[in-house]
């Protein structure tokens, strides 16, 4: 298997900057994998665009494929996944992770598109754990959240989660 | 800005909402109409959530219609009363109902739900802890009368819900705190061997006088304190026993919920199985062996205590605490069902009424005019949904013992049956006493004893054996050891 190892292919991002990646670093995506299999042989040739993700998002979730290039694959059950049982995050993806808010966002839009399950995976337990023991305020503060609530709303709401404050 | 969270389409809301905790469900539907709604239409949410932090449940649980959302807010409003800054002794029910739920819905192996009981009800033994054993495992009448500076005990609820919390985390709990109660044991016996509670209106088993057998939690865990006290005297005086990792009355929860016995195996309930005759169904899994632990006090000590105070007790006022010793027996029964009806108006709907005959055997002496005998009785679901066990020892062609009792944790629960023993004339000058009995394997050594009255000659007393039957139930010797 080293030959194809070491074959490269190259992706464009939307804002045409090239990025060349080992085919099976790449094919941590999903999509891409689906694409090399659709196009066979010329794939390795032509470059392939990826038209909802620029540049540095993409070389940040390649830097993620790389690392974990070698981890086995998903099972096919998807309920049966430990990784879903959980909400541990190892500790290289928790630094890798260490981005800013929008890119931590753009990281979860491009996994979600690029379908890299794991991945996706790991952004969103991040975004939970930023969630995880505040209060509305705080988490209105976290994500820039503005509260368009009336009172008589609020007062509803109160009522309806009276199960999480009953003390 | 395109990328924040509530720009982000609505299943990843959902990947990232599912990974939150609980309570934190309320926090952000609380922050903003976009994620309020976002939650309330995500009908699969709360499941997600709910599985991710506690079991499915299974089949085995006869749970249906679970309603996820329903119960993740009750998981939040227990947790949060059992580890807030104050103690609400009137928050039990809530709390019983809820656990009595997570048993009912526990998985046979690893099950998350026993885990957190577990660390909800945390014995550290140190006083700086908040100790929700004592809080909420201690109110039943048996507790507060044995209080050194008694406080008015709770209302009747509350304290039911105490003695099924206890009689489900199942081990007995002996000693709470120090220096806060008196001994529990005399005040457990004064309970169990009080005739009073031996009735035709609580069908003489360890039940409410509502006529349908209605559980009476307080007389389950005068029950279980009592034989548990015995279990323990019983091991004590038997210095060096070698004790197998087995035990049913140990591990806090452990045992307490439905299909717990077969751990895991799932058998359909309702299956035909090998040993039945055509047509005999065996649900509630009574073909096999089974250990029998039965106490009783000296008949003079017995009457003494019921019939020759002095004054006149209203009928309401416990007797007095009792410190004494008992005798205890170990009976190896062997049963399989026989002939099934269909439940009665009385009985809940959901199973038949499976008849069961078999053989029981003294583990201690052969010579005992008690040792052997056969065994005939019933078992049928209460309108509450419990398992209810009926039997009666039979001598020589003679019906002469009769039992009643709940196999706590449910349908095939490894926990098996607490209940009373009583003479089978409900004579009310007794004898009568504490018994329970659990499954040891589903095995029948010889099929030919169902056939003939015969003694036995091939049973030998082996006190290895006897040790190790106990050491299948409680784990004191090495509580004891460690202590």
């Amino acid at each position: 298997m080293a030959a194809s190892e070491s074959t490269r292919i190259t992706l464009v991002s939307n804002d045409g900057a090239e990025v060349h990646v080992e085919r099976n670093v790449a094919e941590r995506s999903m999509l891409i994998k689906n694409m090399m299999e659709d196009l066979g042989e010329a794939a390795m040739t032509q470059s392939v665009p990826i038209p909802n993700v620029n540049e540095s998002v993409l070389k940040k979730v390649i830097e993620w494929c790389e690392h974990h290039k070698n981890d086995p694959p998903a099972a096919a059950d998807d309920d049966s996944d430990s990784r879903k049982k959980t909400t541990d995050i190892e500790e290289w993806d928790q630094k890798f992770m260490q981005v800013d808010q929008e890119m931590l966002f753009e990281i979860i839009l491009a996994s979600n598109y690029l379908d890299i399950k794991p991945l996706l995976d790991v952004g969103c337990k991040t975004v939970a754990n930023m969630i995880k023991g505040k209060s509305p305020e705080e988490i209105r503060k976290t994500f820039n959240i503005t509260n368009d609530f009336t009172p008589e709303e609020e007062e509803q709401i109160r009522r309806e989660n009276e199960w999480a404050e009953d003390r | 800005m395109a990328n924040t969270l509530i720009c982000l389409p609505p299943e990843i809301v959902h990947n990232i909402l599912k990974y939150v905790d609980p309570i934190d469900l309320a926090r952000v539907s609380a922050t903003c109409r976009v994620l309020r709604r976002s939650i309330a239409l995500d009908r699969l949410l709360c499941k997600e959530v709910w599985c991710l932090h506690l079991d499915e449940p299974t089949p085995a649980s006869g749970i249906k219609d679970f309603d996820f959302e329903h119960e993740l807010h009750e998981f939040v409003r227990v947790q949060g009363i059992l580890t807030n800054d104050k103690i609400s002794v009137s928050r039990l029910p809530t709390i019983s109902t809820f656990t009595s739920k997570l048993l009912q819905t526990a998985s046979p192996k690893d099950s998350k739900n026993m885990k957190i009981m577990r660390t909800w009800f945390d014995d550290k033994r140190d006083k700086d802890h908040r100790d929700n054993i004592e809080a909420f495992l201690c109110q039943s009448t048996t507790y507060t009368r044995a209080l050194l500076h008694p406080t008015p005990p709770p209302s009747l609820s509350t304290r039911q819900a105490s003695a099924k919390l206890h009689v489900h985390y199942g081990t007995p709990i002996f000693h709470p705190r120090r220096g806060k109660f008196a001994e529990i044991y005399p005040y457990a016996v004064s309970m169990v061997y009080d005739l009073r509670n031996y009735k035709e209106e609580t069908l003489w088993g360890p039940y409410l006088a509502d006529g349908q057998a209605g559980v009476d939690w307080e007389k389950m865990e005068a029950v279980m304190l009592v034989l548990g006290w015995n279990l323990r005297v019983f091991t004590e005086q038997r210095e060096g026993g070698v004790f197998g990792p087995r035990s049913v009355w140990r591990e806090p929860w452990v045992g307490a919920s439905p299909g717990s016995y077969e751990g895991g195996k799932a058998q359909v309930p309702g299956k035909v199985e090998s040993g039945l005759g055509a047509g005999v169904v065996d649900p509630y899994g009574i073909e096999g062996t089974w250990m029998r632990v039965v106490c009783f006090l000296d008949f003079h000590d017995l009457f003494a205590y019921n019939f020759t105070s002095e004054d006149e007790l209203p009928s309401s006022s416990p007797r007095p605490p009792l410190n004494t010793t008992e005798a205890i027996r170990l009976i190896s029964m062997e049963l399989r069902a026989v002939r099934t009806e269909a439940p009665g108006p009385d009985d809940g709907q959901e199973l038949p009424v499976v008849y069961f005959e078999g053989t029981a055997k003294s583990m201690h002496t052969q010579w005992d005019p008690n040792a052997n005998s056969r065994v005939r009785g019933s078992v049928r679901l209460t309108k509450e949904g419990e398992v209810r066990w009926q039997s009666v020892s039979v001598y020589g062609g003679e019906e002469r013992w009769a039992s009643e009792g709940i196999q706590v944790g449910g349908l095939r629960s490894s926990r098996g049956v607490l209940g009373h023993w009583f003479d089978k004339d409900h004579d009310v000058h007794g004898p009568a006493g504490p018994t329970a009995f659990w499954k040891v394997n589903d095995h029948l050594n010889d099929g030919a004893d169902f056939d003939s009255e015969e003694e036995d000659d091939d049973w030998t007393e082996d006190p290895e054996e006897v040790l190790e039957a106990i050491a299948s139930i409680v784990g004191f010797h090495a509580d004891l050891g460690s202590s």
